[in-house]
């Protein structure tokens, strides 16, 4: 409710105290008066002032009484309203319910959402009854009308929906508050007078006008939390740090941690082995402090602890890590994590090459360089086996097929194969090998001179040809393939002779640069290692982008087969075209199982999906919530002032003429 | 200034009464008041024995035939006395206000009638100023106080007076002879007390005519107010005053004036002086017949 004058102008009426002021100052001088002798009033003067100042007194609240009665003309000319525009309607009332995933706090074994839900149950069926509109909007990640302004005559379908989220539950994300109230200024559009109730358990140190909030928690709740974890690997082992805190009291919390299948080499032969330790950590309420595993600790600081880690707990690989608190706290959610991705998935890598002088330095280097940028960016590790000289290449049970100069007999068929410089002049069938792969190739074009690459066809964007300058790669001789599957990307090219070329079809999985590395110059370049780390990343791609991913958070799913598919805890999701993007919105471990294209080889990759980290929060406080009723108009109740003003006027002017009597006593 | 009340019927008036003062004073020959030393006059007064050197004249012999003693015959002394007016003339008494003027003037006339024809010597002292004139010299006798009144009405009233300075000044203040008598409204700073402790030095009989005007007893004025003091030189003199009169501010006026009287009063009662205070509405008859009579100056 405010205060608003309608005839703003009536309050010139006030230039009326600068007159009286005037009035004040330029008042009649003092009349003269002869009197015989003014001694008796000089004596008189030491009697007055043992009396209290009454006329002084007098003469002030006088004044200020002139001025209030100038003052209330004035706004009585102005008409004064008290405008009240926050009216609500009662009877068409929006419920906003938090389905965030601090809801999931409970006391009693009772959740927050469940209190909520009931209340808000019990507050619609009570409006539904009186003949009200009820709009129910449920605050999740992605909030939506439970109903919207629903009468009593859907009140049975209100009241079952409500039963039906009750059994589903809240949400474990963050409530988009903002999206929860721009849903609800869609009903206010339509009626700028309908009340809005918000159940949360967030407390706001600022509410709009009208907006209601019934704070849904307890003071007896706390958390403690594991708000994050990840791995890293340090001097060859791997370190832990750990974010834990605890909201609402401050206590001793005991972290734990599991590490299965650590220390196994290979993983697939051996299972590992199973190390457990734990630390208790001192933490301040509301405070986040960081958990340190690491060998040979550090130094403690007012957020961070480290933990010594002795030689049996130490490890450089695991298959998962469980790290754990043990707390009787409200909100259990965040008391486990998980991590994955200790285990690094492995390429098995042939290298073949035919020529007189042997493995070829230049295609190890790069071999060696792309592992070691394998390892650390996708996870993977090459394990390259070299055919010796004049050996016979090995055609099956490698993942990566690697053949150089000297082509083998036909291809193998359960793997990627990079064909280099497939030359026709060697005997072991190149054009056999050719004609598998879908392309034929004539002869040996030798240049007077070195010649500059040029971007193929399909250069531009592929994958593979990231960081790639094709001008700089410089041939002095080539294999010339005149014709090739229209399935190959063409890359590189020189005199419409594609250069470097390859395809990705299924099962097909070819790359064929059509030039010898020693008649050019990319073994100088930063090109070779490129090449064969974006080929290698090209047909192996990154099955997962992480391997801990919060509610709601997108992450990108690829395969090195057909498919993938969310096998654990239950199959929900099976993704064929790919990649694939997929978020999931339950907290827990999820395990990917896909299939390659060459065999029956199963690969299983495990992600934990962790709630988010405000969430763990229970106790949160934000500075303010938007106001959904701004821009909609409601409707205006105008209390008018006119007879309170009149009649203060007329008391003042009593009391105005009360002490005017008395002025000369 | 014209006298109005100086007339005939005024001191017709006057005529059976007389001045009351102390037996104790001392004189001169040739007056009416008794006293109590032994004279020459007919009234018998006491006896006592014949001392060697007494007048064997005044021996009663009728005594000693009774006593066959020697006593002589005492009569009591009259003397003449003299009786001294100071008319405090500043502008108070008179500059605004020629009743009180008036008033003051009569009470002067008056009180020298009474001293005049009880054969009493009269000096009328004017005070201005710090000085006090002496404009008669010392009256005795009717025909030369009506000589003296007829000019009593070209008295000026103006200025201030200093009546400490002016009685104190005064070279014929003689000692234990007879009345003083001071005509002021005493409103002034100066120290009229050290003034009448002056005269009771002197053992002068001592009387203190305070004349006030109705106005000055009870104001009638109120509200914003400059009064500007009949003895102030200009607007700016301090004298003057600023004041916004209220009822409580005529209260105050009203317990000053009542404690400023009050404190006279027993300033002279300690001092055995006589104080009237009167107001010039007040008929000049009824100050003589009655204030004058109930304080026992006058019989």
């Amino acid at each position: 409710m405010s205060f608003e004058l309608l005839v703003p102008l009536g309050l010139l009426g006030l230039i009326g105290i600068a007159v009286l002021i005037i009035i004040y100052l330029i008042r009649p001088n003092y009349q003269t008066k002869a009197v015989t002798s003014t001694y008796i009033w000089k004596l008189s003067l030491n009697y007055k002032r043992r009396r209290p100042p009454v006329n002084r007194i007098r003469n002030i609240i006088l004044f200020i009484c002139q001025l209030l009665i100038l003052t209330a003309m004035a706004l009585i000319m102005a008409w004064p309203s008290l405008v009240d525009r926050n009216v609500t309607d009662d009877t068409d009332v929006i419920y906003i319910l938090d389905a965030s995933a601090s809801m999931h706090a409970e006391t009693e074994g009772v959740t927050r959402f469940d209190r909520a839900l009931e209340q808000v149950r019990g507050r619609a069926d009570s409006v539904l009854t009186e003949d009200g509109r009820v709009t129910v909007i449920v605050a999740n990640g992605e909030p939506y009308f439970l109903a919207r302004r629903v009468d009593s005559s859907r009140r049975m379908k209100l009241l079952s929906d409500l039963d039906t989220l009750a059994s589903g539950g809240a949400s474990y994300a963050v409530a988009d508050v903002d999206s929860s109230l721009a849903l609800a200024k869609q009903v206010l559009l339509e009626n700028p007078s309908a009340q809005l109730v918000f159940f949360t358990d967030t407390q706001y140190g600022h509410l709009p006008d009208r907006v209601n909030v019934e704070l849904i928690r307890d003071d007896t709740e706390w958390n403690a939390a594991i708000l994050n974890a990840q791995a890293s690997l340090e001097d060859g082992y791997y370190t832990l740090t750990v974010q834990v805190a605890s909201y609402g009291i401050s206590q001793e919390l005991n972290v734990s941690v599991y590490v299965d299948g650590a220390n196994a080499i290979p993983a697939s032969a051996n299972p590992g082995e199973t190390i457990s330790f734990d630390e208790p950590v001192d933490c301040n309420a509301d405070a986040v402090k960081t958990v340190i595993f690491r060998v040979g600790g550090g130094q403690d600081g007012d957020d961070l602890h480290f933990y010594d880690m002795l030689d049996t707990e130490k490890f450089f690989s695991y298959e998962s890590i469980r790290i754990g608190i043990e707390a009787d706290d409200s909100y259990a959610v965040d008391n486990v994590f998980y991590l994955y991705g200790g285990i690094k998935q492995r390429i098995k890598v042939e290298y073949f090459s035919g020529g007189a002088q042997g493995p070829n330095p230049f295609i190890q280097t790069a071999l060696a360089q792309a592992g070691n940028a394998l390892a650390a960016r996708n996870n993977f590790e090459l394990d390259i086996t070299e055919i010796k000289w004049h050996a016979d290449p090995i055609l099956e049970g490698f993942d990566l097929y690697i053949f150089e100069h000297e082509m083998p007999a036909h291809l193998p068929t359960d793997g990627a194969i990079l064909l280099l410089d497939p030359d026709p002049t060697y005997d072991k069938g190149s054009g056999a090998v050719a004609a598998e792969a879908g392309f034929t190739v004539s002869q040996v074009n030798t240049l007077n001179e070195s010649v500059s690459l040029a971007e193929g066809e399909d250069f531009e964007g592929h994958p593979v040809m990231r960081y790639i300058m094709a001008d700089n790669i410089e041939i002095t001789s080539y294999d010339s393939i005149v014709e090739y599957d229209s399935a190959y990307d063409v890359l590189l090219s020189y005199d419409s002779h594609p250069m470097l070329m390859v395809r990705n079809d299924g099962a097909n999985k070819i790359g064929v640069m059509s030039f010898s590395i020693h008649n050019s110059t990319l073994a100088k370049l930063p090109e070779n290692f490129l090449l064969m780390y974006s080929l290698i990343e090209y047909f192996f791609p990154t099955v997962l982008s992480g391997s801990s991913f919060e509610v709601g958070e997108e992450f990108t799913l690829n395969a090195w087969g057909e498919s993938i598919t969310l096998t654990q805890p239950e199959q929900t999701f099976s993704a064929e075209e790919l990649p694939a993007t997929l978020s999931l919105d339950i907290p827990g471990s999820y395990r990917f199982t896909q299939t390659t294209y060459y065999s029956d080889e199963v690969i299983a990759t495990d992600i934990f999906i962790r709630p988010p980290a405000a969430e763990s929060n229970i106790l949160k406080t934000e500075d303010s919530l938007a106001d959904p009723y701004e821009g909609t108009e409601p409707e205006t109740f105008y209390r008018d002032l006119l007879i309170i003003l009149a009649s203060v006027l007329v008391g003042l002017l009593f009391v105005e003429w009360f002490l005017h009597a008395r002025e000369n006593r | 200034m014209k006298q109005n009340e100086l007339n005939d019927a005024f001191f017709s008036r006057l005529e059976t009464m007389s001045l009351n003062l102390r037996s104790s004073l001392a004189g001169y020959f040739g007056g009416k008041h008794l006293v109590k030393t032994y004279g020459q006059t007919v009234e018998f007064s006491d006896y006592r024995e014949y001392q060697l050197g007494d007048d064997i004249r005044r021996i009663d012999w009728n005594l000693y035939s009774r006593f066959e003693k020697y006593f002589l015959k005492l009569f009591t002394d009259e003397r003449q006395m003299q009786v001294q007016i100071f008319l405090d003339c500043s502008g108070s008494m008179g500059k605004d206000s020629p009743q009180k003027a008036s008033y003051c003037v009569a009470a002067t006339a008056a009180l020298g009638f009474l001293a005049v024809q009880n054969m009493d010597k009269l000096n009328m002292y004017f005070m201005h100023g710090t000085r006090a004139n002496d404009p008669f010299g010392t009256i005795v006798g009717k025909n030369s106080f009506f000589r003296a009144i007829g000019t009593l009405e070209e008295i000026k009233f103006d200025g201030e007076t200093d009546l400490y300075s002016c009685i104190t000044s005064c070279a014929n203040v003689s000692e234990n002879n007879g009345l003083t008598v001071i005509i002021s409204d005493f409103c002034t700073e100066s120290d009229w007390k050290k003034a009448v402790d002056y005269l009771c030095y002197k053992k002068r009989q001592v009387l203190l005519l305070q004349v006030l005007t109705p106005e000055e007893l009870e104001p009638a004025y109120e509200g914003r107010v400059h009064l500007m003091d009949s003895e102030s030189l200009d607007v700016e003199d301090p004298r003057n005053m600023k004041l916004r009169i209220t009822r409580g501010m005529l209260e105050a006026y009203q317990a000053a004036l009542s404690d400023f009287r009050e404190d006279m009063r027993n300033f002279c009662t300690r001092r055995e002086a006589g104080y009237i205070s009167v107001s010039t509405d007040t008929a000049i008859e009824r100050v003589l017949f009655g204030e004058l009579l109930k304080a026992g100056i006058m019989s």
